[in-house]
């Protein structure tokens, strides 16, 4: 009797200490964000607003939050943080916080006037440091929509999910996932800065300008990734894509297969891209009229969800060994699956020189003091418009018809049936490839008259 | 009866006919004020038919004329395609001053066609042709930069009203461009709005928005100073409608909202909501992404399907002047 008593309390103490290690260092649940010019009983001055973060500390009974805020300013010369402190507790809430506990406010100020552009420079994070264990908050758009805060109007919620009828695995109204992104992301609507289609971004309010990702579905688009077909969930066929580099798997392909619809601990902070171990880091800010992105990590990652022979470097999911290239002394480039292929994931700044450094344009995830290159430097998300256009060996050998693309069942464009793609790069030809490589080159190039 | 009768009662009864006739024509238009545009009791939608000439892609935005012309925003093949009341399709224009038109909205015989993309109203006049950009983003320094996604006028005053996507707020137009006045801004207190869409006035020159990302209608005086009403969809607080877009008001003054998102339109009264139809689908009186709603004279119901490249035609059970 006396050794279950003792067995019973160890097991308690055991599950206490657990919940301990578990709460220590976790990131607080549910940030909401909220900008206003109302704050309690205060009003902003004139052309100012508040910043106000809400989180949830179901745990926390003292007046002072276990978490801090973190602001991020990213500009092109990187990423730094300010610490504005920690927390307090909310002691009169407002209608619709009242069910809650451990809510806490952080009051920030900025121009109103600027807000739109400056609030896309930002990122709030909420934790006990900035690079380990937060959760993060974009201040921009700060209502409740689709992806966020959608339980202050559980209407959006029969937009997208029907609870008897569905016609999807995840109690989807729609088996094409697309038509409902682009009622808010389209071109025929307005609910969002980003149009996908169109590939445009909002950077203050009516400028738009070139978004990162590239366009779907411009007249100029000559490659992308087709999220326009129909799910085909009961039987396989006609709507399964391969992927290049997947080692011929073949994929549905919707918008919800790379963003996730909501906020979840498998969507990143940045476009809410799905992760399965490495979340993908990244701030996007407004610079001399562009729209820029800041990439710290994760991004080789995502892509290898499908095209995972093309992933090299830590974490790949084949764990491709790295390389020593052979005028180092090593092997040179290893085998990916039955190919020799390029690595990504790799640090590219020992291939940088004074003239790289000056002209390199494209897109390179920058941690640890070095600059590394993603499947995102050489090719766009969503679709380009360049156009040389090859074909696919890997696709070619298993005999695919790779580009057969066609109409949808409601007859919109998708893309005519073709056997080249010009595979979503950047740059025309091997423009991409002389970013790094052009002081590899003989011969009187522009480098060697320069130099 | 004898002959001569017999052509005296054909006569009397031929004149009486078209005396008649004259009579029903020439005041058709008091005649159908009398008729009620709606049942009172528990209407039912009648699907008619489809507009659609075979090519529409993405039609948005949706007006009638004096005619009972309807005008389309073509919006995906960048043109206005204008169909009779028979469901005829009569020309289509614009393609070479267009390209996302989403809204459009006639006064005295001028088509205003609000442009998403080109961030630009333009103007041509009901034959097609092209008359004028009325404003353009950022070259109207009392007007800005905007992106406009709805339009409508007041045929009384000559004014014209659009919403603005960029900074979230009306702005009004007189016929030649010249900022009257503009309100609103971005956020989600009262008269604040965030991706404000359709715009319609009733009678009384009252302003209903549709403030799409707040999931409501709200109802402003005829100068946008005082918010008089918010329509939230089930009548609790809150926004409840999943994303209200286009909207008109007929005769009676009741209002239909298309939801997007839900798939449907709503009909309300100055009290509360009476009924609502259509739900996600792609069969005849089911809507798949439906954008806009416009009325016509006779009672007929117009209501763009984005996602099914299609207008969807109705009209309410017991309306004796629609076909």
């Amino acid at each position: 009797m006396l050794l279950r008593k003792v067995l019973l309390i160890l097991l308690i103490v055991s599950v206490m200490l657990l919940q301990e290690a578990a709460s220590d260092g976790s990131a607080p649940r549910r940030i909401e964000v909220v900008v206003t010019q109302e704050f309690g009983e205060f009003t902003a001055p004139t052309g100012k607003s508040f910043i106000i973060l809400y989180w949830e500390e179901l745990d926390n009974t003292a007046v002072q939050s276990e978490y801090a805020v973190f602001e991020s300013k990213v500009d092109k010369n990187g990423l730094s943080w300010l610490e504005h402190g920690y927390g307090s507790r909310v002691t009169s809430p407002v209608s619709g916080e009242e069910g809650y506990l451990g809510y806490y406010r952080y009051p920030g100020i900025v121009t109103i006037e600027s807000a739109q552009t400056d609030y896309q420079n930002y990122t709030y994070h909420v934790g006990t440091n900035p690079d380990n264990s937060y959760s993060s908050a974009r201040v921009y758009p700060p209502s409740e929509n689709y992806h966020a805060n959608y339980q202050k109007n559980t209407a959006t919620c029969q937009g997208c999910h029907s609870t008897h009828y569905a016609r999807h695995p995840m109690l989807l109204n729609e088996r094409i996932m697309y038509n409902i992104c682009i009622e808010c992301h389209g071109d025929t609507g307005t609910f969002s800065k980003y149009n996908v289609l169109q590939g445009t971004v909002e950077i203050s309010p009516g400028v738009k300008v070139p978004s990162p990702a590239g366009a779907f579905d411009s007249v100029e688009t000559t490659s992308f990734h087709n999220v326009f077909l129909e799910d085909d969930f009961e039987s396989s066929s006609m709507f399964l894509l391969h992927a290049p580099g997947s080692g011929g798997e073949k994929y549905n392909l919707t918008c919800t297969d790379c963003h996730s619809a909501h906020v979840t601990s498998h969507s990143s902070g940045y476009r809410l891209l799905k992760f399965r171990t490495t979340p993908v880091t990244a701030y996007s800010y407004v610079s001399d009229g562009k729209y820029n992105v800041y990439y710290v990590n994760g991004m080789n990652s995502f892509c290898s969800n499908c095209h995972s022979y093309y992933n090299y470097g830590d974490g790949s999911e084949h764990d491709f060994p790295e390389h020593v290239l052979r005028q180092e002394d090593g092997d040179g480039i290893k085998k990916s699956g039955e190919f020799y292929r390029h690595p990504t994931n790799i640090q590219v700044s020992n291939w940088f020189d004074s003239y790289t450094e000056r002209n390199f344009t494209l897109p390179l995830e920058s941690r640890d003091g070095g600059k590394y290159m993603t499947c995102k430097t050489c090719h766009y998300a969503h679709g380009t418009a360049i156009i040389g256009e090859q074909v696919s060996p890997e696709l070619t050998a298993i005999g695919e018809t790779k580009y057969g693309y066609t109409t949808d069942e409601f007859g919109n464009r998708i893309a005519e049936p073709k056997d080249t793609s010009s595979m979503l790069k950047r740059l025309d030809g091997m423009g991409i490839c002389l970013q790094c490589h052009l002081s590899q080159i003989w011969s009187n190039t522009a480098y060697e008259m320069q130099n | 009866m004898k002959r001569k009768t017999f052509i005296k009662v054909v006569l009397v009864l031929v004149i009486a006919l078209t005396a008649l006739f004259l009579y029903l024509f020439l005041t058709r238009n008091t005649l159908l004020d009398r008729v009620p545009f709606l049942p009172q009791r528990n209407p039912v939608p009648v699907f008619l038919y489809y507009l659609d000439d075979q090519g529409l892609n993405a039609p948005v935005g949706v007006a009638t004329d004096d005619l009972d012309y309807i005008y389309i925003t073509d919006t995906r093949n960048s043109r206005v395609v204008v169909f009779n009341n028979n469901g005829f399709k009569l020309r289509d224009f614009g393609q070479n001053h267009l390209d996302r038109p989403v809204s459009v909205s006639i006064l005295k015989g001028s088509v205003y066609v609000a442009d998403l993309a080109l961030q630009r109203i333009q103007v041509f006049t009901s034959q097609g042709t092209f008359r004028e950009t009325l404003v353009a983003s950022g070259e109207n320094k009392d007007v800005g930069v905007f992106i406009p996604t709805a339009v409508t006028v007041d045929d009384e005053k000559g004014l014209l009203f659009f919403t603005d996507a960029a900074w979230h707020r009306v702005v009004v137009l007189d016929r030649d461009g010249n900022f009257r006045f503009s309100f609103g801004s971005s956020g989600s207190g009262q008269g604040e709005f965030l991706y404000p869409n359709g715009i319609v006035l009733d009678t009384n020159k009252n302003i209903y928005v549709a403030d799409s990302n707040n999931g409501r209608i709200q109802v402003f005086s005829p100068d946008g100073k005082e918010v008089i009403r918010v329509i939230t969809g089930s009548g609790k607080q809150g926004g409840t409608f999943a994303l209200p877009r286009g909207m008109a008001v007929d005769k009676s003054g009741r209002l239909w909202v298309v939801d997007s998102l839900a798939h449907n339109v709503s009909v309300f009264d100055d009290e509360r909501k009476l009924f609502s139809f259509g739900k996600l689908g792609t069969e005849q009186g089911e809507f798949y992404f439906p954008n806009t709603v416009a009325l016509d004279s006779v009672g007929r119901i117009y209501v763009t399907e984005r996602g099914m490249n299609r207008v969807s035609v109705f009209t309410l059970s017991g309306n004796p002047l629609a076909r």
